[in-house]
């Protein structure tokens, strides 16, 4: 049946009775489950109002020159202008550097996960948990200033580097060499505890008699490993993996704090990019089309990466 | 018995609650951190004392008011997007920014009318003539349209500069070496500080530190590039009579390019100046500690609100004086013109002080009356006098030198870059300069500085840039090219 005979049969009322049967039953499962819908209507509400809002007037907004206030349509001025960028390939190629670093750096938590799982007294599994969770409640900001004393020229790095016999005078954040790989560097030992705590997690819900079988056909350590345990956590390393491509592609927060993106443009990235265009300039519709441009790329690589995963595993 | 004093309680609790709502109340953000200014211990007199000050006229007046802490990071942008959203308290207290102003004027009370009318407070006939400075200098330097009044405020009535470099003058005195009258004097004294391994100067290349060093190269080098613009739009030169949209035209027509010879001269200058001054770290210096003040450097750049900080500091351990940034002359480069130095400053005050707008919602809040009443409270001539006797700089009337009234040669020497050379119409700088928000200029003057690109490079990224901005500034702002004047003749 092809389109127009479809809507032909609509209008002339020959599919109508299956149709309201079918909205009657979806109406009745609706007001038979009446308190769920209405618990979830207040947070699907806040949603929309706080997130899909803002979202769709940030689309809207990337087609303007819109400074808050006023706004004017301009096309598609600002995405040319942000794709005219000298500073673009830049930006992108430390954003690609720094998604390239956090994804490998991924293998630490995955690997502090599996040794307290392997630990075999309790307590000791219970106090190392507490001492990775334990960093979370010192305030952000604390990290930053540390991290920016660590990297100075008379710093905790230089000062390591000096006693080592080297005599370092790099001023880590303030040398367009070394500031992005400072950047990354930046939470070394990178053991991110809610990252490590998904990882155990994974762990811990491997089922036991499955190890068992494994021991008894006599499987090594390595074995056991790569080919049990790891490919049991994999739903877990597939989120994590997701969501590191999101927070980078998004972050602009180190380089803000640490070096505003410099020196020069050297740990420039998009997102901060944005963050001036908005704060700086005034700028919102401009700023808004690099959000969209964000968007798409994260949407995008998120896609491929799924896409991949699902390959993989056929 | 029991319910007895239980209802009383009841009661008395009912009748305070509505004493205390029948009391009016103003709500007023205020810059920096209240708390701290209630405990009496913040760094910034000048807002101690208006914060002090205005407590005082809420208990003559009988009014509460309510403060409303504005941390100064990012203070533009969070009232400029209360301001659009309607959402600011009654009276906002704040440094005057034209920034956040631009095509917003409309949403602030404009107090010229009230200016002709007396102050209640004040003991002269018009609320204008309270003053010790023209009301609207604050805003007259910026983007206001002249005569029209938006921010009054507190202000030392003389003509001072904000910006001056500080010195240690112990350090000075046991290397033999004087106060620089010019900027090649000035990078002498930085090779004999080096020659004793001392590190000169101070700067923050992340910071706003940069700004101020720019600053006075650039309004000193750009000089002719200035004359150009205004004489093409047939501007009369004063403080700040360069637009962004003179800006924009000058970046279009070729006037201000970074192939220009003064563009590429300033970023000369300022190299030697970074090579020879700077510390090594200037472009991340660890900003956890007081280069200055810690004696990791001989002099650094900075405002006058240090005055009172390093006076007061128990970490300063050294006598210090200041100076202006000095003059570049033809020693420096053939293309010093300048016969003085283009400064950051207030003429006659006004620019130096607190000052304070009131959102036009006040008026739709019916709180406006109290908000004037308390405005004009702050700003009557004896309220400015008491509030001026708690300044870290010593309340000098504009007629008078500040030698006549300060005479301990101490506090000369600190105070001396403030006042020498004087601050006219004449010395204050013009808005000429790197025309881009996010400082394209002194971004890629980092990258310049440590060898990564040539000066020619740094000239031609710098055009790219400007014309990129200049581009996107039309649009945004709207405004009409048609109607710009006509390209200079090459």
């Amino acid at each position: 049946m092809s389109n127009f005979s479809v809507a032909q049969a609509d209008l002339d009322g020959k599919d109508v009775p299956a149709r309201s049967a079918s909205r009657s039953s979806l109406l009745r499962a609706i007001w038979k489950n009446r308190i769920l819908y209405l618990l979830l209507s207040p947070t699907i509400i806040g949603m929309i109002v706080f997130q899909y809002y803002p979202a769709l007037t940030a689309f809207w907004g990337s087609f303007h020159s819109w400074d808050g206030r006023r706004a004017r349509f301009v096309g598609l001025f600002n995405y040319e202008f942000f794709l005219e960028d000298p500073r673009l390939l830049q930006s992108w190629v430390n954003i690609f550097l720094l998604l390239i670093f956090n994804l490998a750096s991924l293998a630490m938590p995955l690997l502090i996960a599996y040794l307290i799982y392997r630990l075999p007294n309790a307590a000791h599994r219970y106090w190392y948990r507490v001492l990775v969770v334990l960093p979370i409640i010192a305030p952000g900001f604390v990290f930053i200033v540390l991290w920016r004393w660590l990297f100075s020229l008379d710093g905790g790095i230089n000062i390591i580097l000096r006693a080592l016999g080297v005599d370092s005078q790099v001023v880590w954040l303030g040398n367009a060499d070394t500031a992005l790989g400072s950047i990354m560097f930046m939470g070394f030992p990178w053991i991110e505890a809610f990252t490590v705590l998904i990882f155990l997690a994974g762990f811990i819900a491997i089922p036991s008699e499955m190890l068992d079988a494994a021991a008894v056909d006599g499987a090594t350590g390595w074995q056991r490993f790569f080919r049990i345990e790891l490919p049991q956590v994999q739903g877990q390393l597939k989120v994590l993996v997701i969501l590191t491509f999101i927070g980078t592609v998004q972050d602009f927060g180190r380089a803000l704090f640490m070096t505003r993106g410099g020196p020069g443009y050297a740990t420039m990235v998009p997102g901060l990019r944005m963050y001036n265009a908005f704060t700086q300039e005034n700028a919102y519709g401009y700023a808004s089309a690099i959000g969209v441009i964000l968007f798409i790329v994260i949407l995008v690589l998120t896609l491929i990466n799924q896409r991949l995963i699902r390959s993989t595993e056929q | 018995m029991r319910k007895l004093a239980f209802l009383t309680c009841l009661m008395l609790l009912v009748v305070s609650f509505g004493v205390a709502s029948a009391q009016e109340t103003l709500t007023i953000s205020f810059w920096g951190n209240v708390q701290e200014y209630a405990e009496g211990n913040s760094d910034n007199a000048a807002w101690e004392a208006s914060y002090n000050l205005i407590n005082q006229w809420a208990e003559e007046k009988g009014v509460a008011v309510e403060f409303i802490s504005q941390p100064i990071d990012g203070i533009y942008d969070r009232i400029r997007t209360q301001l659009i959203s309607g959402t600011l308290p009654d009276v906002v207290a704040m440094y005057p920014s034209n920034s956040f102003l631009t095509g917003n004027l409309d949403l602030l009370v404009n107090l010229t009318p009230y200016m002709s009318q007396p102050n209640p407070y004040g003991s002269f006939d018009t609320w204008s003539e309270e003053f010790w400075y023209d009301q609207s200098v604050g805003l007259r330097d910026t983007a206001i349209p002249a005569g029209e009044v938006y921010f009054v405020g507190n202000s030392l009535p003389s003509n001072i500069g904000q910006l001056v470099i500080f010195y240690n003058t112990e350090v000075f005195a046991e290397a033999g070496l004087e106060r620089p009258d010019t900027f090649a004097d000035l990078l002498t004294t930085c090779d004999a500080l080096n020659a004793q391994g001392i590190t000169p100067m101070f700067n923050d290349g992340t910071g706003p530190f940069f700004g101020w060093y720019t600053l006075p190269i650039v309004e000193g080098l750009y000089a002719p590039i200035t004359t150009q613009i205004l004489s093409a739009w047939g501007v009369e030169d004063a403080p700040f009579a360069v637009t962004g949209e003179m800006l924009a035209w000058a970046v279009q027509n070729g006037v201000l390019s970074g192939s220009n010879e003064y563009v590429l001269e300033s970023a000369r200058i300022m190299n030697e100046l970074a090579t020879r001054c700077w510390n090594t770290d200037w472009q991340a210096p660890d900003t956890s500690v007081d280069y200055f003040l810690t004696n990791r450097t001989a002099m650094t750049i900075n405002g006058f609100w240090m005055l009172g900080l390093y006076g007061n500091s128990e970490d300063m351990n050294f006598d210090f004086g200041t100076f202006a940034f000095p003059l570049i002359t033809e020693e420096s480069t053939p293309l010093a013109t300048l016969p003085f130095v283009r400064r950051w400053g207030g003429v006659e005050g006004g620019e130096i002080g607190n000052s304070y707008m009131i959102p036009a919602t006040t008026e739709a809040n019916g709180k406006l009356d109290l908000a004037i009443d308390l405005l004009q409270y702050l700003t009557a001539r004896t309220t400015n006098d008491a509030w001026c006797a708690t300044q870290p700089m010593p309340c000098i009337p504009k007629d008078q030198s500040v030698d006549e009234v300060v005479t301990d040669p101490v506090q000369q020497t600190q105070l001396f870059g403030f006042y020498n050379p004087t601050m006219s119409n004449d010395t204050a700088i013009r808005g000429i300069g790197d025309p881009t928000p996010d400082g394209v200029f002194n971004r890629l003057f980092m990258t310049y500085n440590s060898g990564t690109i040539t000066l020619e490079e740094l000239g031609e990224q710098v055009q790219t840039e400007w014309e990129r901005w200049a581009e996107r500034a039309i649009i945004d702002n709207g405004w009409d090219t048609s109607t710009w004047p006509a390209a200079p003749a090459s």
